[in-house]
């Protein structure tokens, strides 16, 4: 499969099964039960959360007084920050207990692999391996004849440095597999 | 409103604006329940007139001899997100021991980062 980059939607609120928190709500209004989320936990909870938020809404629709702006991004981000909060892992804070969302770190390094030319992110996951130690697998995309194996080098590179810089996280280990290449049309 | 809820709002308020106040923090994040809370407080609000604070992103339990809270936070990827977490942590348990004169125990949750942060 192809993959163009410049496709990239940054607006929807993605779910860690892939699907976004806007085909759930879309299929909801639908009426339709996709086998997909007749099954998935994670499309599951954001519909569970979702229709709380249906009647919730509907007193506020019934309400004279104008809707707030922004309302359904901020549900949708409500919804997210709960799915969010799936998995977290604790900083090196003691005493202070802190501790950060795994969904939210994937985020910050598949941004950080994305900013290496040639390579995208696709799949990632996080696991503690000691205190304030994590090991990492990733699924990328290479554009071909970008110089792979310096590209990945530098997506390492990345990846320690934003956990180290921006985190407060110190990498163990990171394995890329490659899923996929694409070329520059 | 009962005297115990007036108590949590104020603490709510207390531990809200000092997480606002530490810098790296772009938002607080409420989640469903937070959000639900929030739109029944501006019910509250248009009914009564009176103000009711942000505490989305806060949550708090008073028992007899402590305070505990929970604070969802958002935190710009431009801060090291280990010391904001702590800065948090440390600015809400003092605003709540001094609002409410009891122990508090405080849980810190990064729940987002701000890839491209820009703060109010």
């Amino acid at each position: 499969m192809e993959m163009n980059p410049e496709d990239a939607v940054t607006d929807l609120h993605p779910l860690p099964c892939g699907r976004t928190v806007e085909d759930v709500w879309d299929e909801i209004e639908s009426g339709e039960l996709s086998e997909h989320r007749a099954t998935c936990p994670h499309c599951r909870t954001a519909q569970a959360g979702l229709e709380q938020l249906i009647e919730a809404t509907q007193f506020l629709i019934d309400d004279p007084v104008d809707v707030p702006s922004g309302l359904l991004d901020r549900i949708m981000t409500a919804v997210r920050a709960d799915l969010n909060l799936g998995r977290t892992i604790p900083l090196s804070t003691e005493p202070a207990e802190v501790e950060v969302s795994v969904h939210a770190l994937n985020a910050v390094l598949r941004y950080a692999v994305d900013g290496t030319t040639g390579v995208r992110a696709r799949q990632c996951r996080i696991e503690l391996s000691e205190p304030g130690a994590v090991r990492v697998w990733m699924s990328v995309a290479l554009e071909f004849g970008a110089g792979q194996v310096g590209a990945l080098d530098e997506a390492r590179q990345r990846v320690s440095l934003a956990l180290r810089g921006q985190i407060g996280l110190e990498l163990e280990s990171l394995d890329f597999e490659v899923v996929d290449v694409w070329t520059k049309p | 409103m009962s005297t115990g809820e007036v108590a949590q709002i104020g603490a709510a308020e207390a531990a809200a604006l000092a997480a606002r106040a530490v810098g790296g923090v772009v938002r607080l994040q409420p989640g469903i329940k937070g959000l639900l809370r929030q739109f029944g407080a501006q019910a509250w609000q248009r009914a009564t007139g009176r103000d009711m604070p942000d505490v989305a992103g806060v949550h708090i339990e008073l028992t007899e001899i402590e305070v505990q809270a929970e604070v969802r936070i958002v935190v710009g990827v431009d801060h090291l997100a280990a010391e904001v977490g702590r800065k948090v942590h440390e600015a809400v348990v003092s605003a709540l021991e001094a609002a409410t004169g009891r122990t508090a125990v405080v849980r810190i949750r990064i729940v987002e980062f701000e890839l491209e942060p820009r703060y109010s």
